[in-house]
């Protein structure tokens, strides 16, 4: 049984080792003592202003990719956004402003947010808020970003330095429709104090940078319908086997092998017979020549045209 | 339907950021880790202490460059593996994974086997199997460590343990 195999592995490995002899751990705290830095800290890139153009009258700021200007986020590296945001990302920097009655019991806040990145399904916003007092204040905290008056799926993560009162994270907003433009109002609310960007945000995304394949094709048991591929993300829709479900998606990888890292699925249900399958994968490459999705007896090959064709393992 | 992840700044962030406190305390908090690896694979306590001073000095000069911090361990144990490999290629003692496997099952493995086995499977699969092994983390355990959900973490870890099993020559039975 691989119960059994378990426990001897565990045995064999561990062997009754308790603690490291006394003789060791001073040497390992010599080597600690006598670290010395010798690193280069990378530089931060300078962060430049690419407000493409803004309505400023109408309550609208708009904001595109069409400016090629980059920016740099440790944040998003922090959590794993794909490296092309530089690129795709947009700077903001706009301060919400506190909509209801101050609390005089609790500290002044600065909630700030960062920057923006849309690839036409998928929204993700950095943020940084100053002035946090306790872990329970952090865990209060309720990011509202609406479209049209409709609260988006979101998922927040973000970062605590508790010595400081600050929390840097990203939240991250699945559109259910694609659109070329979103317009966004962008609210927070932290311990019962409500904080709203005063402006409505449009942002637009890089239609020319964003390509849709039809499949058609099935594989494993389970039919591909179409490949998104944006800057930011790789979408594959499809309709699953059971195993697809259980599991983390496909292997998707592009021609010469590099593995697009699988991020999250989501299951659609209709009328409880077919079910749609979405997964996303993050986008980390740039000209791409092509694709392949592997599966367990054959792959499917997307090319940079978009001809699609199937292969044998 | 909303998913909050907060989280205070992890050892390894600190580190990575240059912080030789940090880096201090990760190498504190896995140094019986890397001692049972290290006398799992060399014989002389010399080798022992060789492998693990030089593994600290290298992960410390190469913290920068590690992308994902949720997997040092895994990182950490790679450099040490490969350390204590020199030092038997050194000492001209090199141990052939092949040669010492034989078919059917073992009462007994040789640390050397699986450790060589778990060095070859990819970082997340690596963390989660070291986490399992040498810190005895059931599944949820692991995953709400690694920032990860229930079913990837059993997924991956069945993986893993099928790889290494067949890496042992043992037959290989699917845990629900």
């Amino acid at each position: 049984m691989s119960n059994n195999v378990d426990k001897k592995i565990k045995n064999s490995l561990n062997k009754n080792i308790e603690k490291v002899p006394k003789s060791l751990d001073s040497k390992i705290e010599d080597t600690l003592k006598g670290l010395k830095r010798k690193r280069n800290y990378k530089k931060q890139a300078i962060v430049a202003s690419i407000i493409a153009f803004s309505f400023v009258g109408l309550g609208i700021s708009t904001y595109s990719y069409a400016n090629k200007n980059k920016i740099q986020s440790d944040i998003f590296d922090e959590f794993y956004i794909s490296q092309n945001y530089k690129e795709y990302g947009i700077k903001l920097d706009k301060v919400l402003e506190k909509s209801n009655e101050s609390n005089k019991n609790i500290r002044e806040k600065e909630v700030k947010i960062e920057s923006i990145v849309y690839d036409g399904y998928t929204v993700i916003i950095s943020y940084k808020i100053t002035g946090l007092e306790k872990k329970e204040e952090v865990e209060s905290i309720f990011w509202k970003i609406e479209e049209d008056g409709k609260q988006l799926f979101d998922a927040q993560m973000g970062t605590f330095q508790e010595e400081e009162g600050s929390l840097r994270g990203v939240a991250t907003s699945k559109i259910k429709k694609e659109k070329n433009r979103l317009n966004l109002e962008i609210s927070a609310e932290i311990n019962g104090e409500k904080y709203k960007l005063k402006e409505k945000i449009e942002v637009v995304r890089n239609k020319e940078a964003i390509r849709e394949v039809r499949i058609n094709k099935e594989i494993d048991g389970s039919k591909l319908k179409k490949l998104i591929i944006t800057p930011m993300y790789l979408y594959l829709e499809m309709i699953p086997n059971k195993d697809i479900v259980d599991d983390e998606g496909m292997k998707i990888e592009t021609l010469d092998g590099k593995e697009f890292q699988w991020t999250s699925s989501e299951m659609n249900t209709q009328f409880k017979i077919k079910s749609n399958f979405s997964s996303m994968y993050i986008n980390n490459y740039k000209n791409i020549q092509g694709i392949r999705i592997k599966g367990k007896e054959k792959n499917i090959v997307i090319t940079e045209k978009g001809e699609v064709y199937e292969e044998k393992n | 339907m909303k998913l909050n992840i907060f989280r205070k700044r992890s050892l390894v962030a600190q580190a990575i950021k240059g912080n030789e406190d940090a880096f201090s305390d990760l190498i504190r908090g896995n140094k019986l880790l890397m001692y049972k690896i290290a006398n799992g694979m060399l014989r002389n306590e010399e080798d022992i202490e060789d492998a693990i001073q030089e593994t600290i000095l290298k992960a410390f000069e190469n913290i920068i460059k590690l992308r994902e911090e949720k997997n040092f361990n895994a990182w950490l144990v790679a450099i040490l593996i490969n350390e204590c490999k020199a030092i038997l290629k050194k000492n001209n003692n090199i141990t052939y994974l092949e040669e010492q496997i034989e078919e059917g099952k073992r009462d007994n493995y040789s640390p050397i086997d699986i450790l060589n086995g778990i060095n070859i499977l990819d970082n997340q699969s690596k963390e989660i199997i070291l986490l399992y092994y040498f810190y005895d983390l059931k599944g949820e355990e692991i995953g709400e460590r690694l920032g990860l959900n229930h079913g990837t973490v059993r997924t991956k870890l069945s993986r893993a343990k099928k790889r290494l099993y067949e890496i042992l020559g043992e037959d290989y039975i699917y845990e629900q």
